[in-house]
């Protein structure tokens, strides 16, 4: 079988400046114990980490925020249009407790 | 066993020893201070007293069933059977002096009523433990007397005292021609030892052997009021002072069952089949007579006399079947109904201010809605309605008769079981009715007005109460509907402990 | 010693409280209110002692009529669920104390009582009972708001549930019947009382696979079997609302995750459920009705990952929902807090209220971060153990599904927030109430500082956690600066989005509908459908007597009956309404009148038969000796 995810080294180091107390905080706690991934364990073996391929990418996030922003907009006029749409030819009785 | 000079065997006699002491205690309280009780005041230590004996025999008999503290002895002997039987009978006498405080607070015969009532408790504890028939027939006298007595305390009243006189005459008949009978097997045998008597009986085959079994079935049978038998219970308990009737419709039954158990699986057991047809007729004739008859009646005391003979018809059941499965489940249901019973007769008292006929319970959810909902719960568990405990006690009677392969009786005890929540919901009815005015009534409802019981009673202090709330009762609606609700939910370790009694038989 | 009957018994002895308090007990009413009231507290302070005293591996089995039903079972999955069961339910009973009303603390025990029976349930019976109890006691809270909307959504409810509650059954009858015989404990063949025959693991046959997965999902709130909760839960007092969406849900995923923990269709349906909640919500105007819908997105998240996955993705939806408890009862408590206060939940009219009530207002801050999983609290925790069985079960559908959910939840309690509490609400200055407002009073307050304290707790420290859940979690790393990266992007970047574009999701009055509106088309479908089908048979019948009455009059001699033919004629559905008439004298006549006559046959039997009774002790006694003859004699037939 064709190994379609790429592979990658694992960082072992923090990829930010760490720039306020808050941080420093944050880090502190997350860095102040022995927890460690199992599956960071076994890529240790081998330096591998296997992930889709789109997480490749930094940042994907930002991008998958804004195409979520973007989405749930979109979904939200379309359906409200439908709504407007279907009011008037909707018995009173059934939706009378349907004003939100 | 034997401590030095101390034979420790007779400290299975404790509880009989407690309640003793305690009647004693009131007799003498009530010769030496009863002088200085102008306003019976007093008496309300006396029932304290009596109740603390109570308890503490109960604790003790508790402890005893813990212990299996058996001793076996000739004449009197204490085994698994006994053990078990005094639960009920001290509840019976705990329920009891609990809803008769109030209704005697202004009686003049309050003393006696007690005396009488623990010296009945006495006979009782007696009946149980008794293994010889002169044993047997000396308890059992000295159970029925008080309640003789205690049947016609209302004096001014003529329906008590007649129905005293028909307990009374009726009584003695059956005692009487029980003693015939015991007569005859101790002189085909000489002993009147139960044991002894049993290995003699086996071996022989005299006529006059089935004549004294039918003997002792009579008197027995009049006892318990098995039907043909059952001739003197309504009018006595329509007649005695309601809570005479609750101890009447639990005590002699057990004192009557404890006797059956001990002498029909002991020397009659060679003649098992014999028997088990006899009280097969009988339990079915009490069962449709004691249902069909309790449906016309109009006062409550009369329809709970015929209810409690169909009851003892549910009971015989277990005798009809007479495997161990089937004498633990009656021995079970005895317990359940006592406290069914009794609490039926709690809330009859509550009423009694009002009347004795079931029109009288009209309104009674107004007057007292708590009282209304437990009533209910009691009448069915009378009648057998899951979950409560009378469902669980026929329900083990019943599954016990059919696993014997006696399908048809279970059938008709579960039709008269059906058929009996009709009267029952008559009281249901008429409790959760609204109540009017009847301002005119004509002269045959004015002569059916009830002769209040308190009316007699009531000669020297004319104040009585408005209605009959007190804590004693309530402590006894409230225990009642208690036991009643868990051992509908959670019946094993009192079938346990039934099942348990019934090894006595080794 | 179970909790949930401790529960159970206190809502009976609070009904007889209730009653007794007439007659029986001689105090003053204050008194009287005062045991209640002792009673109410002390009913979840002894389950919560008690569930903290269980040791996981208990047993406790109960036999009714040979059937073995095991009633009481603990492992960790249970003990895991109960310990925030008995703990919720403690502080939302303080937060509802001064309630007059006892009977919302009758059926909040109810309840309570009965969703902790179907936690601790070892056999499909027992759950199937305490399942029945628990679709029915919380009718009763939404009922207690006696207004005719909450009338009609109980209805609903309570219809939707029994539904529910009959697949359910549907499907246990089904499992019990067809269970192989490889269950059964030794090499008998399968008898009823069998004690692996209702031992309460995964369905064994398709049918009863699907039946008890809809039936589990219904109070799950699977998408297409959901509507009852953004139905119901807006119309019951402010208290129940609270009460309610703690328990129905989270019962329903820990049975899934028993039941059902990595079956796909579970996974895709999560996932789905997530997003389609959020979606709505963020529609909504009320604010119960979009934490309603919430609550459907972040069960969507729980089932989601109990359906990915083995330890993992069990492990993740059962922490899933224990945080969700936490922060879901604490904005239900916050919106309950503004309700009571204002009596206003729409977000519309709501605002500017952090000066005036601010400790509904930081707790209500708290649990929207919470919920959206922003680090640091709790939600953070358990969407990055989710997250992680996603990513271990290689179903990134799932993921990015889940994700994208996440930024509509941000979104939306953006919009709570900022709309409901923090914004500067000019039109709101003129109303009167508005200067009188004060905070709520400390019965409320104190529940949901404790929740906010517990979600922060159980972000910034999620050891307590991690070390009472069921399987074993290998160490995660929450606080990685992958994770961090990761929420901050997302979370951030909503935040400006949500910023740039408030005026957009400014809430107003609007009219949103969802799938029931096709639920209830289908009861009109029906009648629409008898009236036409079923009169267009009838006309026809009648056309065709019509054409031969004249027919029938000459060739017949009718004359008699004529009137009769043009009476059926006349009413038009003739044929019908002489067929029902039949019926119904069948009916009266054969069927009630045996029953009639038995009873009255029976009352004739005790009329003659009370006469025996004649009142004459020698007639007694010489029926007495009857008796004993007819004793003899039988005796000397059988001897």
């Amino acid at each position: 079988m064709l190994n379609l995810y790429p592979v990658r080294m694992l960082r072992k180091y923090v990829p930010f400046r760490i720039l306020s107390f808050l941080w420093k905080l944050i880090l502190f706690i997350g860095l102040n114990s022995n927890r460690v991934y199992a599956i960071e364990k076994i890529a240790e073996e081998v330096n591998l980490q296997i992930e889709p391929w789109w997480q490749i990418l930094p940042g994907y996030q930002i991008f998958l925020a804004i195409f979520g922003c973007l989405y749930f907009i979109f979904v939200i006029q379309v359906l409200s249009h439908f709504i407007e749409e279907q009011k008037h030819s909707i018995k009173s009785d059934v939706t009378s407790d349907q004003k939100s | 066993m034997k401590i030095g000079i101390f034979d420790l065997d007779s400290f299975v006699y404790l509880p009989e020893i407690t309640v003793v002491i305690t009647t004693l205690y009131l007799l003498l309280r009530m010769v030496f201070f009863s002088k200085e009780e102008e306003s019976f005041q007093g008496i309300t230590t006396s029932i304290y007293l009596g109740l603390i004996g109570l308890i503490v025999s109960l604790v003790i008999s508790l402890q005893f069933i813990n212990l299996g503290f058996v001793s076996l002895q000739r004449i009197f002997s204490i085994d698994e059977l006994t053990l078990f039987l005094r639960l009920p009978i001290l509840f019976t006498g705990l329920l009891v002096v609990l809803i008769s405080a109030d209704f005697f607070q202004q009686s003049r015969y309050q003393n006696e009523y007690y005396i009488l009532l623990f010296l009945s408790l006495i006979g009782t504890f007696f009946v149980i433990s008794a293994n010889d028939l002169v044993s047997i027939y000396i308890a059992l006298e000295l159970c029925s007397i008080p309640t003789y007595i205690l049947a016609g305390l209302d004096r001014n009243n003529p329906k008590s005292t007649e129905g005293a006189v028909k307990y009374f005459l009726l009584g003695i008949l059956g005692s009487v021609t029980m003693l015939y009978g015991f007569s005859f097997l101790y002189g085909l045998t000489g002993t009147t030892n139960l044991q002894e008597m049993a290995k003699k009986l086996f071996l022989l085959e005299q006529p006059l052997i089935f004549l004294s079994m039918s003997f002792v079935i009579f008197g027995l049978g009049i006892k318990i009021a098995a039907v043909p038998f059952h001739f003197r219970l309504p009018d006595a308990y329509e007649g005695a002072p309601t809570p005479v009737t609750a101890y009447l419709s639990v005590g002699p039954k057990i004192a009557g069952f404890a006797i059956i158990l001990r002498i029909f699986l002991t020397i009659f057991s060679p003649f098992k089949l014999q028997w088990m047809t006899i009280f097969a007729l009988l339990s079915v004739a009490s069962m449709t007579v004691g249902n069909l008859l309790a449906l016309m009646q109009q006062n409550v005391k009369r329809m709970l006399a015929y209810s409690s003979i169909a009851h003892t018809g549910y009971l015989l059941v277990g005798l009809a079947v007479a495997d161990r499965l089937a004498l633990s489940s009656m021995l079970f249901y005895l317990f359940v109904y006592l406290f069914a019973n009794l609490g039926v007769f709690a809330i009859v008292i509550a009423n009694s201010k009002e009347g004795e006929l079931i029109e009288d319970f009209a309104g009674f959810n107004q007057r007292f809605p708590f009282f209304a909902v437990t009533m209910v719960f009691f009448l069915l568990s009378l009648a057998g309605v899951p979950p409560l405990a009378g469902f669980m006690g026929k329900l083990y009677l019943f599954s016990a008769a059919v696993r014997s392969g006696y399908t048809w009786l279970a059938v008709v005890g579960v039709l008269n079981s059906v058929f009996s929540l009709s009267y029952y919901f008559k009281i249901i009815q008429q409790m959760y009715s609204v109540k009017t005015e009847t301002a005119n009534l004509t002269l045959d409802e004015k002569s059916r007005a009830p002769y209040n019981s308190l009316r007699g009673l009531r000669e020297v202090n004319p104040t009585v109460k408005k209605s009959y709330f007190s804590p004693f009762l309530t402590t006894a609606v409230v225990i009642v509907l208690l036991v009643i609700i868990f051992i509908g939910l959670y019946p094993s370790p009192f079938a346990n402990l039934a099942q348990e009694a019934i090894t006595f038989l080794k | 010693m179970h909790p949930g009957l401790i529960y159970l018994f206190g809502a009976v002895i609070l009904v007889f409280l209730k009653v007794c308090q007439r007659e029986t007990l001689d105090l003053s009413h204050t008194r009287k209110q005062t045991l209640s009231k002792v009673f109410i507290i002390l009913t979840p302070l002894l389950a919560l002692f008690i569930t903290f005293l269980l040791k996981p591996q208990t047993v406790k089995f109960s036999r009714l009529f040979d059937l073995p039903l095991i009633f009481f079972y603990v492992d960790k999955m249970n003990l895991f669920m109960g310990y925030i069961f008995v703990l919720i339910g403690f502080l939302i009973i303080i937060y509802a104390f001064k309630i007059e009303d006892d009977l919302f603390f009758v059926f909040s025990f109810l309840y309570i009582g009965s969703s902790l029976g179907v936690l601790f349930a070892g056999d499909y019976l027992t759950f199937f009972i305490f399942w029945e109890i628990m679709a029915l006691a919380p009718t009763f809270l939404i009922w207690l708001k006696r207004e005719e909307e909450s009338l009609k959504a109980g209805y609903r409810y309570l219809i939707f549930h029994l539904i529910g509650g009959l697949l359910l059954l549907a499907g246990i009858i089904i499992e019990f019947t067809y269970r192989p015989l490889g269950l059964s404990l030794g090499a008998k063949p399968f008898s009823f009382g069998d004690p692996a025959s209702f031992l309460l693991i995964t369905p064994t046959t398709k049918l009863s696979f699907i039946l008890i997965l809809l039936g589990v999902g219904v109070n799950a709130a699977f998408i297409l079997l959901h509507t009852w909760l953004p139905d119901a839960y807006p119309k019951a007092p402010f208290t129940a609302s609270v009460l309610m969406s703690v328990y129905t849900t989270k019962t329903a995923v820990y049975a899934l995750a028993r039941l059902f923990p990595g079956v796909n269709f579970v996974a895709y349906m999560g996932a789905l459920m997530a997003i389609y909640g959020v979606t709505f919500a963020l529609m909504q105007n009320s604010m119960r009705k979009l934490l309603s819908y919430h609550i459907i997105s972040q069960v969507g998240y729980m089932v989601a990952a109990i359906g990915l996955g083995s330890d993992l993705g069990v492990n993740a939806g059962l922490a899933h929902a224990l945080h969700h408890i936490l922060y879901k009862g604490l904005l239900f408590m916050s919106a309950g807090a503004v309700i009571y206060r204002l009596g206003e939940e729409r977000l519309s009219n709501l605002g500017q209220l952090a000066k005036r009530m601010p400790v509904t207002t930081i707790t209500a801050v708290v649990a929207s971060l919470s919920i959206a999983g922003i680090p640091l609290f709790n939600g953070f925790i358990s969407k990055t153990i989710i997250s992680e069985a996603a990513h271990h079960n290689h179903n990134y559908t799932v993921y990015l599904l889940l994700k994208l959910a996440s930024v509509g939840t941000w979104l939306s309690f953006l919009k709570f927030t900022y709309f409901g509490f923090l914004r500067q609400n000019k039109s709101l200055n003129h109303l009167s109430t508005y200067s009188q407002i004060r905070e709520v009073p400390w019965n409320m307050q104190i529940p949901m500082l404790v929740v906010a304290f517990l979600c922060l707790l159980t972000g910034i420290y999620p050891k307590f956690v991690i070390s009472i859940l069921p399987y074993p979690l290998e160490e995660l790393h929450f606080y990685s600066g992958h994770n961090l990266v990761g929420a901050a992007q997302i979370y951030l970047v909503t935040l400006l989005i949500f910023f740039l574009s408030r005026e957009y999701f400014a809430p107003h009055e609007l009219f949103t509908l969802d799938f029931d509106y096709f639920y209830r088309k289908i009861a009109y479908f029906s009648i629409w459908l008898c009236r036409s089908l079923i009169a267009k048979v009838d006309t026809a019948y009648t056309l065709a007597i019509e054409k031969l009455i004249p027919y029938a009059r000459e060739s017949w001699g009718i004359t008699a009956e004529e009137g009769r033919v043009e009476k059926m004629i006349k009413n038009g559905g003739g044929i019908i309404v002489e067929t029902s008439e039949r019926v119904n004298l069948f009916d009266k006549e054969v069927i009630d009148g045996a029953a009639n006559r038995i009873g009255s046959s029976i009352v004739n039997l005790s009329k003659k038969l009370r006469k025996i009774q004649t009142g004459y002790v020698q007639n007694y006694a010489g029926a007495i000796f009857v008796g004993l003859l007819v004793v003899i004699l039988i005796l000397l037939l059988i001897w």
